[in-house]
């Protein structure tokens, strides 16, 4: 009896639980489109509008470690100066995307989101943002002043503005090699310049040091050795179109030579199982004599961490090297756009939201909000040449850039120098890379580039299909004699669509 | 009377205290690594030369991290779930289990099934996200207690341990005049200490270790709880995001920094636990004799 009343049983509760579910989404939807209490408050926003009632803003940004958000001596100059409220949240270190994608579908509302490029446009493809244009010529006079209208051209969708681009904020030459300079004194060799030069420091390094790794690294790319090949951009104009750089003969040179320092002993053999850190650990034990360099590093302890293992330790910079006609270049960080905030078009506060970004960009708060007062927390030499007064600086506005919703990008480059010489030795260190910025700068043909939906599709598995096949290549694993397959298989991947969409954006920017 | 060890025994013995001291080693040497990057130069750090003693021996990692306000309030955060979550969540399944443990309870198979069935089915993470979202404990610290208050498997633990206990002494007691809750609280439940013991465990330390439901249902930062902070910590340091900016770059923990942080984080659950282990393993076999 009871045998047979069991299953019932179940059915019936399953049967139960399944209407009530359906019968609770569906109670859900209605609640949408009748006017909910959100939209209700809109509507008395919208009126209180007129009075200028200041409503408290809701910011989402993407997480920055070590910042007191919604406490920072920057945040109460912001709410100060701009007479808003605002409630800073921040997404998670880890998984920033899942979280965001629960937010958003989960119906959480904030008034203004600062993002990355990539998750932007994947926001705006789902209709999450506001449209702009109409609100920023009433209340954005600021803003419009203070970003260009290229920026924006990148970021437009249909002619329409959704966003408020923020663009890195100076182009720099972010990394070169370092080599221990004592080393080449000891053996007598010149810094190299050229490929040739560059392979027989390695060579000799290794005959006379045997112990020592000669160039170690962390993946199979480099700027400054790609430069001997003429490989400077990732994805240059060639006779007015834009190709991969891997599409050119000079990446399969670029390869054979990899790979024979890897089978001469004078590339890291671990090279494909390396991260920064064992890179650095490696060159400032002293294990290793080359490595790549950048300036964030070289003003974060790295001449001292080496020190410290190596007393006599002493670090040179190689230079993008030169190819046989003398020619040499590199592509510097910073052409890119760095994030964008746009409101949401659940937000009843758009209007407050535009006034909010558009008040910290007006002429009398940017550089307060950014540096601080002059003479005070830095000072401006030479009319361009800022730098901090220490600590002072740091203590008030180590964290502004935290806050940033796009920046006046006439002047923001050469105050940026001022939060880089919070710490002389990052200072020189950028200056030194930088010193021959001029002589090395290829501004890449792609600059400014915005998401494009190829790249959020294929982007990061064609990143790191190419770093794969490119590291076993190099490690001998696959055979060279095959690399029209390679880029057979790269163009099916999704390589096509990209380099397509990107031509496309191109030639719309070149017109 | 023991008998005389075999040489085989001996061999035995040598044995297991040799692979139970190296599997004790392998536990213990990445915590004395923390523990001696945490007190390390920095130029040691950088040049990755600490094994498990400190090199260049200071302190200042740990002043640092004392002195984040971030690292107090997700601190006190984490107390303050695990504290009264733990006690409500005993409260509640204590007044769950008890009714569900009498025989004659009407309905008691349907009730039970009711548990059972939200045990094995879960709604997954987006509807739980709209629940909270409705309940309006979206940012809120009770959204890390109300979705625990009662874990159905604890329950069914603290029944079935109550239905072994005599049926008489609760007879007794309700002859000389008690009620319902005054035999459940005078009467049952000191009874039942040894499985309330383990059961507290278990919801403190699910509470205390929560890192899913916090990830996803805690924006503001004051509100962060400790795993959440650690977390941040670690992974921004790490791993590199593509789009991070030279600024988030500079801002980031040294090494040294992150050590100090987990060494802290975890101290006071290291000093709990040698404590607190045998009543783990008498809560894992409570239950196991009565099905």
């Amino acid at each position: 009896m009871m045998k047979t009343i069991k299953p019932i049983i179940c059915f019936l509760l399953v049967a139960f639980l399944l209407i009530s579910i359906t019968a609770c989404s569906g109670e859900q939807s209605q609640n949408a489109e009748t006017p909910s209490p959100e939209t209700s408050a809109q509507t008395k926003d919208e009126n209180s509008q007129n009075t200028e009632d200041k409503p408290k803003l809701k910011v989402l940004t993407w997480y920055s470690a070590n910042v007191d958000i919604n406490n920072d001596p920057t945040y109460h100059d912001v709410v100060e100066r701009t007479g808003y409220e605002v409630e800073y949240f921040m997404l998670p270190a880890d998984n920033p995307g899942e979280k965001l994608n629960l937010e958003i579908s989960g119906g959480t509302v904030y008034d203004i989101l600062k993002l990355s490029p990539t998750d932007f446009s994947r926001l705006l493809s789902q209709g999450v943002y506001a449209q702009l244009d109409e609100v920023l010529a009433s209340r954005g006079q600021n803003i419009l002043n203070a970003i260009s209208q290229e920026s924006f051209d990148t970021i437009r969708k249909d002619g329409k503005v959704y966003g408020i681009p923020q663009i890195t904020e100076r182009p720099n030459i972010g990394a070169c090699l370092a080599i221990r300079q004592d080393i080449l004194d000891e053996l007598s060799l010149p810094i190299p310049t050229n490929l040739d030069e560059f392979y027989h420091v390695l060579k000799t390094i290794k005959q006379k040091k045997p112990d020592m790794i000669p160039y170690t690294t962390d993946n199979p790319f480099n700027p400054i050795i790609q430069s001997a090949f003429g490989l400077y951009d990732g994805y240059p104009e060639i006779d007015g179109e834009i190709t991969w750089n891997g599409k050119l003969p000079q990446m399969r040179e670029y390869l054979a030579f990899m790979k024979k320092l890897y089978d001469e002993d004078l590339l890291d053999k671990d090279f494909a199982m390396n991260k920064s850190d064992t890179v650095l650990a490696k060159f400032t034990s002293g294990k290793a004599a080359v490595m790549p360099y950048s300036w964030y590093q070289a003003g974060a302890g790295t001449p001292d961490a080496l020190k410290e293992n190596v007393p006599q330790g002493k670090i040179s910079l190689v230079f993008p090297l030169e190819d046989e006609n003398g020619k040499a270049g590199i592509v510097p960080a910073g052409f890119s756009l760095n994030n964008v905030s746009g409101v949401m078009k659940k937000s009843p506060n758009l209007e407050h939201a535009i006034s909010f970004m558009d008040a910290k960009l007006a002429p009398e708060n940017f550089t307060f909000l950014t540096l601080g007062e002059e003479g005070v927390t830095f000072t401006v030499e030479e009319g361009n040449k800022y730098r901090p007064i220490m600590p002072i600086f740091t203590e008030k506005r180590g964290n502004a850039y935290v806050y940033l919703n796009g920046f006046d990008e006439k002047i923001y480059p050469d105050m940026w120098l001022a939060r880089i010489w919070r710490d002389p030795n990052l200072g020189e260190a950028f200056e030194m890379l930088n010193s021959q910025y001029d002589k090395y700068a290829v501004k890449p043909a792609l600059a400014y580039l915005p998401p494009l939906p190829a790249d959020g599709k294929y982007g990061q598995s064609l990143n790191a299909f190419v770093e794969d096949t490119f590291t076993q290549y190099i490690m001998g694993v696959k055979p060279l004699e095959d690399y029209d397959d390679f880029l057979n298989q790269w163009d099916n991947q999704g390589g096509l669509e990209i380099i397509k969409e990107r031509d496309e954006w191109y030639q719309a920017q070149n017109k | 009377m023991l008998k005389r060890k075999t040489k085989a025994d001996r061999i035995f013995l040598a044995l297991n205290y040799m692979i139970l001291t190296l599997t004790g080693l392998l536990t213990i040497i990445p915590i004395l690594h923390i523990l001696a990057v945490s007190l390390s130069d920095s130029r040691a750090v950088m040049a990755n030369t600490v094994s498990i003693f400190p090199k260049g021996f200071q302190l200042e990692y740990y002043k640092y991290v004392l002195s984040k306000h971030d690292f107090y309030t997700s601190y006190r955060n984490t107390i303050l779930i695990t504290v009264f979550g733990t006690a409500l969540s005993m409260l509640f399944t204590v007044l769950a289990a008890y009714p569900l443990s009498k025989p004659w309870l009407r309905g008691r198979k349907f009730l039970l099934m009711l548990f059972v069935f939200s045990m094995i089915f879960y709604g997954g993470i987006v509807p739980s996200y709209m629940l909270m979202k409705v309940l309006g404990l979206i940012d809120s610290l009770w959204a890390l207690i109300v979705p625990f208050l009662l874990a159905q498997f604890n329950m069914l633990v603290i029944k079935s341990y109550m239905e072994g206990l005599p049926v008489s002494i609760e007879e007794s007691a309700e002859m000389d005049g008690a009620g319902p809750t005054r035999i459940l609280f005078s009467i049952v439940l000191p009874m039942c200490l040894p499985v309330l013991a383990s059961m507290t465990l278990f919801y403190a330390v699910g509470y205390w270790n929560n890192y899913f439901h916090a990830r996803m249902f805690i924006s503001s930062p004051e509100k962060r709880t400790l795993q959440l902070y650690l977390n941040d910590l670690i992974i921004s340091a790490t791993q590199l995001q593509n789009d991070m900016t030279v600024e988030d770059f500079l801002n980031l923990s040294p090494g040294g920094v992150r050590a100090a942080t987990i060494f802290a984080a975890t101290l006071p659950i290291l000093l709990f636990y040698p404590y607190l282990q045998k009543y783990f393993v008498t809560g894992i076999t409570i239950g196991s004799v009565k099905g």
